[in-house]
């Protein structure tokens, strides 16, 4: 059974094929991740699945429903969370607040009970904060609550992004380069969070990496993708020892 | 140090973190209830100018400080609801308790439908976008003809609540108090529930906003509703500060100054549009305190008020960003913790690089 697929999928930026007629499929519970030299294509693939682009061709497809008549508010409440490359916090707001704000499609649009903070919305305030706890807790963030996301150090701001998208309970994550920028030990710390995601939360994870030893740790499906094309797909091992896979890395060190 | 313990999440929720907290907020509502007791006809009418200007901020706060939309144009909600409740009140003799709320609201819509045009836009063509506004709403107040009384403006008749006529500066006072406390209290609960933190998070990041489920362009539009609201509960009042109010009332130089006054009173915080309130109001009456120590030639050149106001503006843009708030937490800090204080306890930690943003 595959849940997630991407089929056929194009997407050219002006005359450049920055997605061409990709396809793949992630199944429930998995980690799967997407590997290939700067330029592949990568987080252009999740941005198609998270809406910021329409495909040219191709459909995809989540728990059997296209993604493609929703907009790009709608796709989290199809359970699809996301992380980005280049940290996108809420900068000036607490790391509380960055989580609370994960809880936004928990929620309902009632402007008078807001302004007016009517019974309900302590109640709701504290289950919103229930959950964030657990959070806080499963990425052991405890100390930083109250801190300003901008005055974080780099690895805790990458891990608050993560708790963020966490906090919206989805059903599948989408992680962008979880472990760039990131020191060995904050590595070693990020391969065992992804196990428990998987593992604790029952979430399935599609990440981008390039930290190979991350990638052949908690990996149980790599594909790898070249100038927006399919390379290969299968086992850590069995993708990095494919000529096609080896070929395309080496080109991109010799250019 | 005062470490602050918390002992349950309520206290984050709540309006008021402690006790200590809630008894320095009522200390300070019942001197300002009192104040009618001990302060002269004069400077009750000054104080209810800096409440009725600190909704009308708190309004833009909303909209500039929260949701990050910059706008030069908050003036023209003032008018649009200074008009809409003088027109309601004289014209069709609405009482006055709603006519205000009816003003204020036809305000708000007034807003809405620009927040939907404006939505999609940023930066400096925001800023040009209301500033327009702001332009062409006076145009349009001053070539309104009889409805609006063009040019020559409009007598504000007196406020009459239940058959009681609100006719004394304690009276007037205390309703502009009333509501002043409201709009606070208003603010505050967008803050701490979800529409606020909507806004918050799109002003620092509408990509991942977006990708947590926020609808960009309604929340801004949103934000520019309840921005023009509040200006225009702030207009409904001013007018009755004013007695008789005309277009150039509320002309561009205001909207100006209300950027400004939170600006300096410091953006993104409920205290920078009080603190910038008591500012705006009050400098011009400080300033002339000042012109008497000052020698004749230099105290009575036309331009010295204004020139005063650049220079503090230019003070703070260049000193102290956060405004008079955010010096106002360094003082506090620093008697705090003195005599330990450090300059660096403020300096942002820049342990990180930003690379390029996905826009
Ligand atoms: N918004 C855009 N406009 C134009 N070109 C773009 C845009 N986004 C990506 N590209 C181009 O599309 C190609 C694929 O980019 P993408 O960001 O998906 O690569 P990636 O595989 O994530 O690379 P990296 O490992 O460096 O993150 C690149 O050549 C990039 O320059
Ligand atoms: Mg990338």
């Amino acid at each position: 059974m595959s849940w997630l697929e991407v089929e056929n999928v194009s997407l050219a930026f002006g005359g450049l094929k920055a997605v061409d007629n990709l396809s793949f499929s992630v199944e429930p519970g998995k980690v799967f991740t997407i590997i290939g030299p700067n330029g592949a294509g990568k987080s252009t693939v999740f941005n198609l699945i998270c809406r910021i682009y329409d495909p040219l061709e191709g459909d995809i497809r989540f728990g059997g429903e296209s993604l493609l008549g929703a907009r790009p508010h709608e796709v989290i409440n199809h359970g699809i969370a996301r992380t980005f490359q280049n940290i996108e916090l809420f900068e000036h707001a607490s790391l509380l607040d960055n989580l609370l704000i994960g809880r936004f499609r928990h929620g309902r649009f009632s402007p008078l009970s807001e302004l007016f903070f009517l019974p309900g919305q302590l109640r709701q305030e504290l289950e919103h904060r229930r959950k964030a706890e657990e959070v806080i807790e499963f990425l052991d963030l405890e100390g930083y609550r109250h801190a300003r996301v901008a005055d974080l150090p780099y690895g805790v701001r990458k891990k608050t992004e993560m708790a963020r998208a966490l906090v919206a309970s989805p059903e599948i994550l989408l992680l962008d380069e979880p472990s760039s920028g990131l020191t060995t030990e904050e590595t070693d710390d990020t391969a065992f969070v992804i196990e428990d995601i998987r593992e604790d939360l029952g979430i399935t994870v599609v990440m981008i990496e390039h930290d190979m030893k991350l990638v052949n740790k908690v990996s149980d499906k790599v594909l790898a993708i070249n100038e927006g094309r399919f390379l290969a797909t299968g086992s850590a091992s069995e993708v990095q020892d494919d000529p096609d896979v080896q070929a395309a890395y080496l080109g991109g060190e010799a250019a | 140090m005062r470490v602050l313990f918390r002992k349950s999440y309520k206290q984050d929720i709540r309006l008021f973190r402690d006790r200590t907290q809630a008894f320095w907020y009522l200390l300070f509502l019942c001197i300002a209830l009192a104040a009618p007791l001990f302060l002269d006809g004069y400077f009750l009418d000054e104080l209810s100018f800096v409440y009725i200007y600190a909704i009308a901020g708190l309004g833009l706060m909303i909209l500039t400080g929260f949701s990050g939309q910059v706008s030069f144009g908050q003036a023209a909600f003032v008018a649009i609801g200074a008009y809409a409740h003088t027109i309601l009140l004289s014209r069709y003799g609405v009482p006055w308790i709603l006519s205000l709320p009816l003003a204020a609201l036809i305000t708000g819509l007034v807003g809405l439908a620009i927040g939907r045009i404006c939505g999609r836009m940023h930066g400096l063509y925001l800023a040009i976008a209301t500033l327009s506004i702001a332009i062409v709403t006076e145009r349009l107040i001053g070539g309104g003809g009889d409805f609006t009384g063009g040019h020559r403006g409009l007598p504000v008749p007196g406020i009459d609540i239940f058959g009681i006529a609100i006719d004394q500066s304690w009276k007037t006072y205390l309703l502009n108090l009333a509501l002043f406390v409201g709009a606070i209290l208003m603010t505050r609960n967008l803050l701490r529930t979800r529409s606020g933190r909507a806004l918050i998070a799109i002003r620092d990041s509408e990509v991942s906003a977006r990708s947590l489920g926020t609808n960009v362009a309604f929340y801004k539009a949103y934000a520019f509703f309840l921005s023009a609201v509040f200006a225009g509960l702030a207009g409904g009042l001013l007018a009755h500060a004013f007695y008789y109010i005309t277009p150039e009332t509320f002309g561009m130089g205001e909207s100006i100054r209300l950027l400004l006054m939170i600006v300096v009173g410091g953006i993104g915080t409920i205290y920078g549009a009080i603190f910038g309130a008591f500012f705006i109001v009050l400098l011009p009456t400080v300033l002339s305190w000042v012109k008497v120590l000052l020698p004749g030639a230099i105290a009575t050149s036309g331009g010295f008020d204004s020139l005063a106001f650049g220079m503090i503006l230019l003070g703070f843009i260049l000193f102290e960003p956060d405004g008079l708030y955010g010096r106002w937490v360094k003082i506090h800090h620093y008697f705090n913790v003195f005599p330990m204080y450090k300059r660096r306890s403020f300096q942002r930690q820049k342990t990180f690089l930003k690379t390029e943003r996905l826009k």
